[in-house]
This record gives structure tokens, sequence and C-alpha cells, in this order.
């Protein structure tokens, strides 16, 4: 017999209880993973979808808190434009409406002459020419969810479209995306000369001191706009800062319904094993042993559930991945980091979880221990 | 010369929630290789003195040597337990979940490493008791006779120079309880062990070398 066999012992002799604790413990980190996975997979999917683009820099309104609901005068592009080290700059109009199949799409209108048409990659159909004032750019997932093909139409806020292309973007969310030209989706959301952020290009966007140059310069002449580097835009932005926090608020719960599962439980079988505790103690158990033998039961029903969730948590992100209404807006943000959360916080809800009960079960007095029934 | 195992100089057991004096100044000396009963009647002090003799209670006054050394640690006494004490109890107080052989590995953790060293060896124990078709057997799969053996076993794990059993025989019928005092004695004569045995039986607390009896937490005779 092996030490670690004592401990698996004592949860298998309560079976059921060992597994509605280990259950409870999987819900908890699936629900970790799958809110963490998600508030990452929407900040990955917006990043990819500018880094694909090759923007280097975003000019943002500093009074709008959400960046679908700013509004910055699109003839500031040309101011932007004239700061030294900047190459090239598109002003970018953005919203988010559903579709006559219940689909979220992104709308997106670009400037006939911006560098973020050269970015599209097409599957079939062509580019709108600058003429084609009603013609559209569909992402692939649109076009598999909603059955679309070059040459038809799409009805979009009581207006008909015709879809004169099939982008098929390596981001996610470019792939949920319906883009215009700037002065049709400008109208059509009654929005006019309006865009919601400028995407910048920047001469030399690998040398830190000279982008740090640029960004000193453009907020002197233009301070009513915040300029942020693509790879931070995630961090900065006011909206997901409010998600991560809620996502993180959430998973908290779930952890602590976990901890006290353990908590509970550990204690039942402390109390109910009140004399063979006493036992141990006259055997000659020193305490710490006692002590590991409990902490290491709530190590184990940790693990268990740990092990289930992590595969719960991704069966059900890949299963949300696939629901219409979300498909697109984010990517599966599952990393070797959030195994590594998952694995601490395994540690983290067994320790903490068994440490009290491990604790009641040292300071039992040996005498009264072998006494009890 | 007599080599000392135990030694109780004044103790003193009161328990303060109760008002009650359990131990009165006891004095008490046990040598190696002895068969010491303790008899008295319910309720006399008995097992507390056991107890203390063990390090499982706490004298409220009063000193414990074991092997001559002082003992007043939490540490000490546990290794003492581990290593120089074995202990049976009326109760056989086996652990439900262990076979025969587990059982009697328990005490060996901490202190033999080696796992099939600890097999071996508790396997050899359970033999000695007469055991050796019950290995694998559960505490509710033996008789009472049988478990009691097997306490017996797990209490010879480690080779403990001192064996406290406090009414070991309390559970069982007069012909088990023959054969349990019987092993026990040979115990004590075979592996020279010393042999404190707490009763309320006088026939049997005779079989011992020498016979002390409690009464009302004093030391009337021995």
């Amino acid at each position: 017999m092996v030490f670690i066999s004592i401990p698996l012992r004592n949860l298998k002799r309560r079976l059921l209880r060992t597994i509605l604790t280990s259950f409870g413990i999987t819900i908890a980190i699936s629900s970790f993973i799958v809110l963490v996975s998600m508030s990452r997979g929407v900040e990955k999917a917006w990043v990819n979808s500018l880094l694909e683009r090759g923007v280097h820099m975003l000019a943002l309104s500093r009074e709008a808190v959400e960046m679908l609901t700013a509004a910055i005068d699109e003839n500031l592009a040309m101011d932007i434009k004239n700061i030294d080290g900047v190459n090239d700059v598109s002003g970018e109009l953005v919203n988010l409406v559903k579709l006559e199949n219940d689909f979220h799409a992104l709308l997106r209108g670009w400037p006939k002459d911006s560098f973020l048409w050269d970015t599209v990659h097409l599957k079939a159909g062509d580019i709108p020419g600058p003429m084609e004032s009603h013609k559209i750019l569909i992402g692939e997932t649109i076009s598999e969810i909603s059955d679309i093909k070059v040459g038809d139409t799409l009805k979009i806020r009581n207006e008909f479209f015709i879809v004169s292309g099939i982008n098929v973007p390596a981001g996610t969310m470019n792939n949920s995306a319906i883009i215009f030209h700037l002065d049709t989706l400008q109208k059509l959301m009654e929005k006019e000369r309006k865009v919601n952020e400028f995407h910048l290009k920047l001469d030399h966007p690998d040398n830190q001191e000279e982008v740090q140059r640029v960004q000193e310069r453009l907020n002197q002449s233009l301070p009513n706009l915040a300029f942020i580097m693509t790879k931070e835009i995630a961090e900065k932005n006011d909206i997901l800062k409010i998600f991560r926090n809620v996502t993180w608020a959430t998973s908290l719960v779930a952890m602590f319904m976990a901890l006290f599962f353990i908590l509970n439980t550990l204690l039942m079988s402390v109390s109910e094993r009140t004399k063979e505790i006493g036992i141990l103690n006259a055997l000659g158990w020193h305490q710490n042993r006692i002590l590991l033998m409990i902490v290491i039961e709530g190590i184990i029903m940790a693990s268990i559930g740990a092990i289930l969730g992590s595969i719960l948590g991704m069966f059900s992100l890949f299963w949300l991945l696939e629901l219409p209404k979300l498909r697109g807006f984010f990517e599966p943000g599952v990393s070797v980091m959030m195994y590594l959360e998952v694995f601490l916080i395994t540690l983290f809800l067994g320790i903490f979880g068994s440490f009290y009960p491990a604790f009641r079960a040292i300071r039992l007095n040996p005498v009264d221990s072998l006494k009890y029934e | 010369m007599k080599k000392e195992i135990v030694s109780l100089k004044n103790i003193c057991r009161s328990f303060e929630t109760q008002q009650v004096q359990a131990l009165n100044d006891i004095s008490l000396t046990i040598y190696q290789g002895e068969f010491l009963t303790i008899i008295g009647p319910s309720g006399s002090g008995k097992t507390t003195l056991l107890n203390i003799m063990s390090g499982m209670d706490k004298p409220s006054k009063g000193e414990v040597f074991f092997n001559n050394d002082k003992i007043d640690s939490y540490a000490h006494w546990v290794k003492i337990r581990s290593k120089r004490i074995g202990f049976v109890f009326q109760q056989f107080n086996l652990l439900p979940t262990f076979t025969a052989i587990e059982n009697v590995e328990v005490p060996m953790f901490g202190i033999i490493k080696d796992r099939e060293r600890r097999r071996l060896d508790a396997s050899e124990l359970l033999h000695q008791v007469g055991l050796k078709e019950r290995l694998n057997h559960f505490p509710n799969q033996l008789s009472a006779g049988e478990r009691q053996r097997v306490a017996i076993a797990r209490s010879l794990a480690n080779s403990p120079d001192l064996i406290l059993a406090d009414e070991p025989t309390g559970n069982l019928d007069s012909q088990i309880s023959h054969s349990i005092l019987n092993l026990l004695r040979d115990i004590n004569l075979k592996k020279n062990r010393t042999l404190v045995m707490v009763t309320h039986n006088h026939e049997i607390a005779e079989l011992a070398d020498r016979v002390i009896t409690i009464l009302d937490g004093q030391l009337v005779k021995g």
C-alpha cells in the first residue's frame, strides 16, 4: 500500500459525494474556461482583424467610451496624414446589425481610395467599383450561414445591396463583416461625413523611438483623438476592460462555490472520521501526515474537477463558436497560459478548500476522538 | 539491574469541566520485559493512566519518562508512539476500509520507507498471530477474535518496546479471550516486549508478573 491510496480510499468510500463535489468543481472550471476564453477570444479576434490589415495605429475619439457610438469628422484624415511619420490613413465607420436570419454582422465602411481595400482576399467576385455604391463585399461566414453567393442581394436596414465579392480574411471577425463604400454606409446609418476611427500606417512601425515621436506629434496636433498602437488596443479599450472584469467576477463566484463544495465535503468527511483520525494519532501518525492526507483528498477532488472541467469547457467553447449569433465574434482564446491558470486554480481550490477541515482534524484530541462513535 | 521503560512521577490528571480528579499523585515505574496489569473498577482512572503513558493525554501535574528521557513535547511523543509503543484497544479500532494487512501497514508509514518491506513485515506479523489466510480480508469480514489479532499484529508493527492494551478481551467471549491472552503473553515472553494491560477482571490480572490496583485515581496496591 502506498500513501496516496489512503486519501483515494477515503474518497472512494463516499463515492457519490465525491462525484457530486467533483461535478461542482467541473462546472466551475468549465465556466471559467468558457468565460475567460470568450473574453480573450473577442480581444484576439479584434486585434487580429486589425493586424491582418497592416494597421499599426488606431485613432479613436477620446470622449467616446464605446467605439461604435463615436462620431469623428472624416476630414481629420487629411490632418493625420500630414503628420511626419504617418505613411497612410483610412477612416472607418463600423456598426453592428442583425440580419434577417438573426445573424449578427459587422458593417464596415471604407473610403473608396482606402488602403484597406488592398487587404481584401477574395474567394469569388470583385471589389465594388468606385461608382458601384450599392455593391458590397461579404465575409465567408456570412456567405455560408446565409447561403448568399456573388450576384445575390442582401437586405440591410430596408435597403437591398448586391454582393459583389466574397472575402476570406484570416481573422474570424472579418469573416463576419460586410464591407461598404464609406459614403454608402454613412447614409445607411445616418452618419454623414462621420467615421468611428482612423487606421494609420506608419513609416517605421518597428522603431519604438520613432513610433513614440509620431505619437507625440499626433497627440499635439489632434488633442481630441487618442492614438493607440494596434497591439495595445485591447488592453486600453474600456468596453473590453469592463467585459474582462465581469468575466473575472463571474469566474470568481464560480470558484468560490467550488471552494465551498470542497470545504463542505471534507468537513463532513472529517467529522465522520473523527474516530479514525484518533486511531491514526494513537498509532503515532504525525499531525502533518494527517493534514497531508486530507489536503491530498481536496487536491484529488479539485484535479478531477479540473480535468473534466477543462474537457467540458473546451467542448462548450467550440459549441458556442458554432452558434450563428456568436460565430465570427471571437476566436478561441485557449492557450498554455490558460491551462497554467487552471492548474493554479486547482491547487488553490484543493489546498484552501481542504485546509480548514484538515486543521480541524489535527486539532482533535486523540483521547476524545477514540471515544467518538 | 532491571531497565526502566516508563516512569511516571507524581502524576495528577483533573478534568476541570467535569470537576473530576481522574488521577491523583501516581508514581509508577515499568521495567523492560515486564507484564503488568492495571486493575480497578470502571471510572477508576485505568485508561487515563494508560493514555498518559502513551502521551495521548497530558497530565495536569507530574512527569513522564520514557527510557529515562523526560517527554514533554508533542513531537517527541509522536516519535515514541510511532516507534516504541504499540496499542491494543478493547474496540479493536481497525480502519474499516483497509484490509487486515493494510491495517497492519498503517503505523509503518513514515517509519519504513520501502513499500515491499512494509508489505512483507505486515504479512509476517499476521502470520505470527495466526491470520495468514486472512491477509486481504476487511475488518467486517473477520470475527471479533480475528479482528483483535489484527490489532495485536498492528501493535507489533515497528517492533515497539512497550505494548499498551486497554481491556483487550473486553469484547470477546471467554474462549477467544483465553487465546488472545496467550498470544499477548507469548509476545511478552518470546519477544521480550513489555506489556501493560488494563483490565477489570481479577482472573486475567493475576496472569501478570505484577498487578497494580487503582481506586478513585489513586494507586492502592502495586
